[in-house]
């Protein structure tokens, strides 16, 4: 039995009797023990996994109705509320935290009998590009563990490619789930905003931000973002769908369909590796069968500042309430007035995260909201009206997912603009709301490179078959480690 | 041009005590200037993206009882009420 | 020239839920902490869920005031750090950036001045901070999330109030207005909050909060606006600033000056949508919202004839008015009204006595009926009433078991009055000049029949055996 099967594969050798759920979790447990000392995916491992697979184990005998995950074991990123494990956002402000309740898509995916294998790690609330930003130190790059493996959903894409488990959930705000996706070797989503409902997202960004699938297929992904997805009640945010079947006619491959090259991610700036990959990209497309154009998003140079100035802003109030009043850390608060009490505590936030909030701060403060802010969210509507533009002269976009390869761990921590910039191409998707994957396509001296596609509003279905239809083409190594 | 007081200012309004407010200054001050180039841009249109929801569309007015007995769960208390640090 | 503005904050009592989560919206009497859940405590990951009902009766409030209703109503956040306010930002309404709260531009008409209002809001009510013991031994605060989240109305005026007297008469039309709406029970403590804003002569705006009730408001208006015409007469200038409502001295105080001008960083609240408010919905709250009490008391004297005090005493009294709707058929709406207005009000004094009342509408219209109809006396009905109210009984019952019926019969009567004159010889000498005595012996006679005695028959028969004496 190997663990490096994809989730559909799992399924059908649970369904076919060659493999049990209980031999795969453990075989699953015993991979983590050994790999983790490498690669530090894991903030905590669910100790009732084993537990779990039994009992669903005996219900398939017994011929019991099970859900349509079969056991699969999916980590979580540390952001997403478990109910009964902790949830810490990797920050020492929510080290002690555990939810009461599990957000929805957690729900959603134990009422199809999934095992939540454990949390996984994340650049503290989410805000970085590498995962070393986490209170508990780096998540490493299994390809290269002195490289990155991309954040802030670093755990998630490490967990899925390093065979700790078969699929994962993270979130995408600026690129968070597309980024490790393109540095480790996976497949990663960013879903439409308001597709996948938000409630148990501790929220960084909640006018942005989405809850996103990774594994290692696109037909994973699909089955996964089935279960996710759809109105909550929880979220009024979230849109009907009408509840499509997303694996559904996934190879109707890209013949005739318009794709559009994003010129100003392909030009200056990227890495000469990731330029020549996205140029074989792009012919094998053509190949399929796609009639692939350039296409100009020209506001896309603003969209880094546009992203950072509203983010900054909302992380600033999103993050007000960690006070350690309510929840967080030990730290006794006899005796202290309240002011004082609260400033000491939260200067336990990580310099990434304070940041922020004082740049957050300083875009709302009195006088400048109309000059950062508004500004900004004008920005963002322009970037929209170019995407619906091009979105009428093509079916869907294509741009590699980081204009450069992963990079050594400590190489760029000391300069927060250089890391905001890399975020350049994934950006634009956060802040127009549309969808957008990152599908594994080489590697160069190792490291991998990923290749991009974007859709309008809803077009999920689209972009899955897209990045089916390109993923096929490709036959990587599997993960070195 | 961002000082040392403006940062120090930004800490008391989202009240977090800053050990070595200079650090900031320079990175927060890059940033910002970064931003700037969002103030020279001309933009005709002044839509914003926003979601919208008709009425008939929101949460029914009823009482649902949360069963989870959560005040046992929060960090500190005193007979039930929730201790915060004193207000002078 | 006095100028006073207000700011009001009026819990929407009367709904089920709060305004961003199902917890219950009137807190009152619960263990503390027992009315929370992740929402509205601000547990990481939870969202708020906006409540359809509290938009209705927030919009249904700013038509009855005369408000424009925005086409698109939006919600923003006020960030500040309290112990109370759980997300450390509430959620609120701001029309800085154009119009996008539940009501604007609105005006009222008290005593002809017109009031204008400038503004109305959908807002949460943060949680409440309980000091223990005196601020020096204490070492912590206490803090009751209960209320964290009720829905609250904020409605503020332009200084355009010239007087206390003013000021009172829309604070009672308010009270009036969301109680016959029922959005909210203005007699529960904290449910209506108001501060006020005063300024004499063009001088400088004094911020008046913490004041308990309305008849403190009052108070309070009148001792500030004393304070500053006797600082003004000395040519004292007037400092612009917040001051305390002393409930236990009856005077204003200056309040610590920590309320600097606060940055709120006012934004978008994203979390909810822009909630689409168009014509048709305006038209089906208009149509639905329950008449207002200027109509009814119009109503009351033009269609039933029912005299202006009785009318006004009806109209403002939701409980009273909408017994009268059900008990009355026209013909009997003088009666009923009466019997509302003057009996009734002795056994429905309270509220509890009010959800102790056996009494239905059908009670009243019998009630009615019997007395136009000579079945019973006035006197009779009075106490029928008192046993009705408390064992639900019906009429007919009632007189039969007390023995109420009318003594309209001659030779009976007779008989009770051949008892009088012989009791009250003296009393009859006089009768024959003094028409008060008449009356007297009248009394007597009703008193004998315990009420039952027909009191025009009585004085007939009474005149006609003293003219024969």
């Amino acid at each position: 039995m190997s663990l490096e099967i994809s989730a559909t594969q799992y399924l059908k050798q649970i369904k076919d009797g060659s493999i049990t759920i209980e031999e795969y979790v453990a075989k699953t447990l015993k991979r983590i023990e050994k790999v983790e000392k490498k690669v530090h995916a894991f903030i905590s491992v669910n100790e009732n996994a084993l537990t779990q697979a039994k009992q669903l184990d005996k219900k398939l005998k017994a011929k019991e109705k099970v859900g349509s995950c079969l056991g699969m074991p999916i980590s979580i990123k540390d952001n997403i509320c478990t109910k009964g494990m902790k949830t810490t956002c990797a920050s020492k402000m929510l080290e002690d935290f555990v939810a009461p309740y599990d957000a929805t898509v957690v729900s959603r995916l134990k009422s199809q009998d999934s095992i939540i294998i454990g949390k996984v790690n994340l650049d503290e609330f989410a805000m970085g590009s590498t995962t070393e930003f986490s209170y508990f130190g780096p998540t490493k790059n299994p390809w290269n563990t002195d490289y990155v493996p991309g954040g802030s959903s670093g755990g998630s894409g490490v967990s899925v490619s390093a065979l700790e488990c078969l699929a994962s959930l993270g979130s995408d705000t600026g690129g968070s789930v597309r980024s490790p996706a393109s540095f480790c070797s996976v497949v990663g989503l960013k879903p439409t905003y308001g597709l996948v409902s938000r409630y148990g997202l501790v929220s960084f960004a909640n006018s942005i931000e989405q809850i996103g699938p990774l594994a290692r297929t696109v037909e994973d992904v699909a089955f996964i973002l089935n279960i996710i997805s759809g109105r909550d009640l929880h979220d009024n945010t979230t849109l009907e769908n009408g509840k499509p079947d997303y694996t559904k006619d996934l190879d109707a491959g890209v013949s005739g369909k318009k794709i559009g090259i994003i010129s100003e991610m392909i030009g200056d700036g990227v890495d000469k590796d990731v330029a020549a990959a996205t140029n074989r990209a792009i012919s094998k497309l053509q190949r399929l069968g796609a009639e692939c154009v350039p296409v100009s998003i020209d506001s896309a140079v603003h969209s880094v500042a546009a992203y950072y100035t509203i983010a900054s802003a909302e992380a600033s109030s999103n993050l007000a309430r960690y006070d350690n009043v309510r929840y967080g850390f030990d730290f006794d608060l006899e005796g202290y007035e309240f002011n004082a009490y609260i400033s000491k505590a939260r200067s336990s936030f990580g310099p990434e995260v304070t940041r922020r909030m004082l740049l957050g701060a300083f875009v709302l403060s009195a006088g400048y909201y109309g000059k950062y802010y508004l500004k900004a969210q004008k920005v963002r509507s322009m970037i929209k009206s170019q995407l619906d533009e091009a979105f009428k002269k093509v079916d869907l976009l294509v741009a590699p997912t980081m204009p450069i390869l992963p990079f050594k761990i400590g190489e760029k921590i000391d300069d927060p603009l250089t890391l905001y910039l890399l975020d350049i191409n994934t950006i634009i998707a956060n802040l127009a709301g549309i969808p957008a994957i990152s599908v594994p396509y080489e590697l160069a001296h190792g490291l991998p490179i990923g290749m991009q596609f974007f859709a309008n509003v809803m077009q999920e279905k689209l972009l899955l078959q897209a990045a089916y239809a390109l993923h096929k083409t490709t036959n990587l190594p599997g993960v070195p480690i | 041009m961002v000082k040392r007081e403006e940062i120090e200012r930004l800490g008391d309004l989202i009240k977090i005590e800053l050990k070595n407010p200079e650090k900031y200054v320079k990175q927060v001050e890059q940033i910002i200037n970064y931003f700037e180039r969002l103030d020279k841009l001309e933009i005709s249109s002044d839509k914003i993206l926003t979601q919208e929801l008709t009425l008939d569309k929101l949460r029914e007015d009823k009482h649902i009882l949360y069963d989870e007995k959560i005040v046992g769960k929060l960090k500190h208390t005193k007979e039930n009420f929730v201790k915060a640090p004193k207000m002078i | 020239m006095t100028k006073i503005g207000l700011e009001i904050h009026c819990q929407l009592t009367k709904l089920e839920s709060k305004l961003f989560c199902s917890c219950k919206a009137d807190y009152r009497g619960l263990e503390p902490n027992a009315n929370i859940c992740p929402v509205c405590i601000g547990f990481p990951g939870s969202l708020p869920i906006l409540n359809q009902k509290a938009v209705e009766k927030a919009a249904m409030i700013s038509i009855a005031l005369g408000c424009k209703v925005p086409q698109k109503i939006g919600f923003f956040r006020k960030n500040y750090f309290y112990p109370d306010l759980p997300k450390s930002f509430q959620i609120t309404q701001y029309n800085a950036y154009g119009p996008t709260s539940i009501g604007y531009d609105g005006k009222v008409l008290i005593e002809d001045k017109e009031i204008k209002i400038r503004r109305i809001q959908l807002e949460e009510d943060p949680g409440r901070l309980i000091y223990e013991g005196s601020s020096e031994k204490t070492q912590v605060t206490l803090v009751d999330y209960n209320r964290a989240g009720t829905p609250l109305v904020e409605i503020v005026t332009e200084p355009d109030f010239e007087t206390p007297k003013q000021v009172r008469l829309f604070l009672n039309l308010l009270a009036d207005l969301v109680e016959n709406l029922g959005v909210s029970d203005p007699s529960l403590e904290g449910a209506l909050r108001v501060d006020g804003n005063i300024s004499i002569d063009k001088g400088n705006r004094v911020e008046i909060k913490n004041v308990g009730s309305f008849r403190d408001i009052e108070k309070a208006l009148h001792f500030e606006i004393t304070r500053q015409q006797s600082l003004a007469e000395r040519n004292i200038p007037i400092p612009a600033e917040t001051r305390h409502w002393d409930e236990a001295r009856k005077i204003t105080v200056s309040a610590r000056s920590k309320e600097e001008e606060q940055d709120y960083r006012y934004f978008p609240e994203t979390d909810i949508p822009a909630i689409l408010i168009d014509k048709t919905v305006i038209e089906r709250l208009s149509k639905n919202m329950p008449e207002s009490v200027i109509s009814k008391k119009e109503r009351y004297t033009k269609k039933y004839g029912i005299p202006l005090q009785v009318a006004e005493v009806l109209s403002s009294d939701k409980f009273y008015s909408d017994l009268f709707e059900q008990a009355n058929n026209e013909k009997n709406a003088k009666e009923i009204a009466n019997l509302i207005t003057t009996d009734l009000k002795g056994f429905a004094d309270t509220k509890e006595r009010r959800e102790q009342l056996k009494l239905t509408p059908k009670h009243l219209t019998d009630l009615a009926d019997a007395i136009m109809n000579n079945k019973i006396t006035r006197n009779s009905g009075k106490i029928a009433l008192q046993e009705i109210v408390k064992t639900g009984k019906s009429l007919s019952e009632i007189i039969s078991s007390l023995d109420l019926g009318h003594v309209d019969d001659q030779s009976s009567l007779s008989k009770v009055i051949d008892d009088v004159f012989v009791e009250e010889q003296k009393a009859v000498v006089e009768a024959k000049n003094d028409p008060d005595t008449i009356n007297y012996l009248v009394g007597k006679v009703m008193k004998k029949t315990k009420g039952k005695a027909d009191p025009s028959l009585t004085l007939d028969l009474i005149k006609k055996r003293l003219d024969a004496q």
